[in-house]
């Protein structure tokens, strides 16, 4: 970025490109695919992705290093997500009482239809969806999910794992059966052959 | 098999793809590493769950962008300069890469006050150089989203502002309320000065608040008469858009489709 972050730069094709532009050129994708995989609509996402680069404008000079400007956007993207969220009155994490999970040894097919995983994720609440994103879109480790929710390490894991147990019984219903009890996890799944593996 | 469920959580916390199940830098994890080097079964669920996250993480990405949005947020964004120019010179710079807060104008009492402080700002000078006029008869084409985006902030700021002006008669005459499209009557109105070309008319009632937005420009998308369904976003903002006469206006109503539609008349069109 440039010492004044809404100075123009070099003209493109007799055109001025602000650093606004070029935010939005190059994270735009990264913006948007985040922003769709939390709300789960297009319209929404849109919405979500034009509130973050509207409060990034306004808060550039807060951006010393670009190259953590993915992570920034992403951070204030969540931050946007969360507080519309929180209008909307959403369902709520008590909701979240799982049936306890089994793995599939093998899922089915090479990779997952992007409308099935999108419809698992919609079913969790706006807060496990975000740790779920967290973890698989920035790969973020639990602990730096706990410290930027300010959230408790260990609810943080409870979370993802519950999260994942919902898309894994969503994803291969087909092949999961349900087993009792709370403490323990049963993980079952069916094997290339057809056989249980317990 | 079975495992307990704080193991598992364990093995769900390890990112596809990492050693954090042996890193030291993992604590939590480790009464679980211990058990996969000891335990095929529980080494039998980790590679489950490593395979399962793989799939899930490359699946994650695979989103199409809709067309155009580039152009959309670019607009936006060059639609609140001034606003923006005056405010990142002032908020008080952070560590690097955190954000302080995310309000939008009507969120923040210092953002308020900034907004008042820039639109006087902008407005006198643009009366002293005669911005206002210019600016005033330069036309805009705007897509329908554009426009939509354009005229919610203009709303979610005009309400936001205390410059109104009660007196109607000063309105400006090529912002006119179009009093034929509405039931509403507008109590007060509001100018954006410097390149924002839009006039916002109050049309709240009783608790309900509402602004008509007029904006100069073309949007060839839109009808010649307000929609009787009006778009909505998530944040329970209804709008109902069309042209006419060179002008775009945008009805902007939160709450209901239905406190929307007792801003129009009964015989209004079917559009939308």
């Amino acid at each position: 970025m440039a010492d004044n972050p809404l100075s123009e730069q070099e003209p493109v094709d007799g055109k001025m490109v602000t650093d606004q532009d070029r935010l939005v050129d190059e994270h735009l994708t990264a913006v948007y695919r985040y922003a769709f995989r939390l709300t789960g609509k297009a319209a929404d996402a849109e919405d979500l992705t034009q509130q973050t680069f509207l409060i990034a404008q306004e808060r550039i000079d807060q951006l010393r290093d670009p190259s953590r400007a993915r992570g920034w956007l992403l951070t204030v993207l969540r931050r946007c997500f969360l507080k519309n969220c929180r209008r909307k009155k959403e369902t709520l994490a008590g909701d979240l009482e799982l049936p306890l999970e089994h793995i599939p040894e093998q899922p089915a097919g090479d990779s997952f239809d992007r409308e099935a995983l999108q419809a698992a994720l919609d079913e969790l609440p706006p807060e496990f969806r975000l740790i779920v994103v967290m973890f698989y879109f920035e790969q973020c480790s639990y602990k730096e999910i706990a410290a930027s929710q300010e959230l408790p390490i260990g609810t943080v894991m409870s979370r993802l794992s519950r999260a994942k147990s919902i898309l894994r019984r969503r994803l291969f219903a087909e092949s999961v059966e349900v087993s009792s009890g709370s403490d323990h996890c049963s993980v079952q799944g069916g094997s290339p052959n057809g056989q249980t593996v317990d | 098999m079975m495992i307990e469920r704080k193991i598992l959580e364990a093995l769900d916390a390890c990112r596809p793809a990492s050693d954090d199940l042996h890193s030291a830098d993992h604590p939590e994890l480790a009464e679980a590493a211990a058990l996969v080097r000891e335990d095929a079964a529980v080494q039998e669920a980790l590679t489950r769950v490593q395979h399962f996250d793989q799939q899930i993480g490359q699946a994650m990405e695979d989103v199409d962008l809709p067309e155009g949005l580039a152009a959309r947020v670019k607009a936006r964004l060059a639609a609140v300069p001034a606003v923006v120019a005056i405010q990142a010179t002032e908020v008080a710079p952070v560590e690097a890469a955190e954000p302080v807060s995310l309000s939008l104008p009507a969120d923040s009492t210092r953002r308020v006050w900034m907004l008042r402080a820039a639109y006087a700002a902008a407005a006198s000078v643009a009366v002293a150089v005669g911005v206002w006029q210019y600016t005033a008869t330069r036309e805009v084409q705007l897509s329908r989203g554009d426009f939509r985006a354009l005229s919610k902030d203009l709303h979610t700021q005009a309400l936001s502002a205390e410059d109104w002006q009660t007196d109607l008669a000063q309105a400006p005459a090529d912002f006119p309320f179009p009093k034929d499209a509405l039931l509403a009557n507008a109590k007060r109105f509001k100018t954006f000065p410097g390149d924002r070309h839009a006039v916002a008319y109050d049309v709240s009632f009783g608790n309900r608040k509402a602004t008509l937005i007029v904006y100069r420009g073309t949007a060839p998308e839109l009808d010649v008469v307000p929609p009787r369904t009006p778009s909505f976003d998530s944040q329970g903002v209804y709008q109902g858009l069309w042209r006419r006469n060179g002008l775009l206006f945008a009805l902007v109503v939160e709450g209901s489709p239905a406190v929307y539609r007792q801003l129009l008349p009964s015989n209004q069109g079917t559009l939308g």
